[in-house]
């Protein structure tokens, strides 16, 4: 009697292609992808010499408010202001970093210590003196300007 | 007769040691990496006015005033206002503006600043007082530096600033105690062995610099002309903004 083999089925997926597969699409991805700009709030850093500049310590408690204008370089635009998630116009910043100080306070014992600008370098000066009054106002007097290192 | 076994060629890449490969590229880039610190330049506001705020009024002999605006993109100048009498800056007040990288006013700022650099006791009383918060004492615990440094066990030393290269020999120098020689610009530092940099404090001037911006003027400037006070040895700066001429709303 002729026996017959029976079939055996193999548990191996065979990968001995899976390199070349693997390079093949990492060789199109590079070459194909393009960088998605940042879709947050476009912010130029202004220069500073790195002699003045100082580094923020991690032991202070900061918040960072990113401002720019709605259409970046038209005087006339309206100023958008970011804190955390939060956008809102520039009138509302020195209010809703006051709450943000006495939330830290109440729910941390600790005082708000610097205020982090990064703010659009086209943004105009008097808006800026407006918000620097209305801190006061708030009783929030520490800020650091952030800025990048000059490069010469 | 024994059959030996013909050795099959196995279609699977090794991969036991790629979990090796990972975790060594893993250990490499954390070790390597180093964030980005934020950096800029740290500004005090003056504290709101109210009944207990005292008004503080700028000697004539210490205020430098200065109108700023744009002259383009990233180019601004400046218009001295008002400088103090006998000093550098002077002929600059025939109503010419200048540019903030221009030379002839940046060496005047530094010159103005230098005359009125601190005595070092006050930057030393001011260290002290640094000192006491940091420590969480209150004020007034140590009668002097000298007892401060005995009784906590500190190293006092000088960090030189900007200004030392900047103005060379004409740096101003006045001698301490405790630190000898102290430029002006130069940051005094207390230390401990275990903690490090307890309390520093630089020696500023007393030069006032008010700037008074044009209100269309852009934030860079802003950044701009305090970059080149401080560069300058000005740390004492007010901004405002300069009255929209003709009136108006």
């Amino acid at each position: 009697m002729k026996l017959k083999r029976r079939m055996k089925v193999g548990s191996n997926i065979f990968t001995g292609t899976m390199a070349d597969i693997v390079f093949l699409l990492l060789v199109f991805f590079m070459a194909t992808t393009l960088f998605k700009e940042d879709g947050g709030l476009r912010v130029r850093f202004p220069q500073a010499h790195p002699d003045v500049m100082s580094e923020l310590g991690k032991q202070f408690l900061t918040v960072n408010v990113w401002i720019k204008q709605v259409e970046p370089g038209n005087d006339d635009s309206e100023l958008v202001a970011r804190i955390g998630d939060y956008d809102m116009p520039l009138e509302q910043v020195a209010e809703q970093l006051s709450r943000l100080s006495n939330k830290f306070w109440r729910e941390q014992n600790k005082k708000l210590d610097i205020v982090v600008l990064n703010v659009d370098t086209r943004v105009p000066m008097e808006s800026m003196v407006d918000l620097f009054n209305s801190m006061r106002y708030e009783e929030l007097y520490s800020i650091q300007f952030n800025a990048e290192e000059l490069t010469n | 007769m024994r059959i030996r076994n013909r050795p099959r060629a196995s279609g699977a890449i090794p991969d036991a040691s790629m979990s090796d490969i990972a975790f060594l590229l893993l250990i490499f880039f954390l070790v390597t990496t180093t964030f980005e610190v934020q950096k800029g330049i740290s500004y005090k506001l003056p504290k709101k006015a109210d009944e207990e705020t005292e008004e503080v009024v700028i000697d004539e002999t210490n205020r430098l005033v200065m109108t700023i605006k744009q002259w383009g993109a990233h180019e601004y100048v400046a218009l001295i206002d008002q400088a103090p009498p006998e000093g550098p800056l002077q002929r600059a007040r025939a109503g010419e503006d200048v540019s903030l990288r221009d030379t002839t006013l940046q060496n005047g700022i530094r010159t103005l600043a230098a005359e009125r650099a601190e005595a070092v006791s006050v930057v030393e009383d001011r260290l002290l007082n640094n000192l006491e918060v940091a420590k969480g004492l209150p004020s007034g615990t140590f009668s002097n530096l000298e007892n401060a440094i005995q009784a906590e066990n500190l190293v006092p030393l000088v960090r030189p600033g900007i200004l030392r290269e900047h103005m060379g020999a004409v740096t101003p120098l006045d001698a301490s105690v405790v630190f000898g020689d102290v430029a002006f610009g130069d940051t005094l530092v207390l230390s401990d062995a275990r903690q490090g940099e307890i309390a520093s404090a630089v020696r500023e001037s007393e030069l006032v610099v008010i700037l008074k911006f044009f209100p269309d003027c852009d934030y860079e400037g802003m950044v701009h002309a305090l970059d080149i006070l401080r560069m300058n040895g000005v740390s004492r700066t007010g901004i405002t903004i300069q009255e929209r001429l003709g009136g108006g709303a």
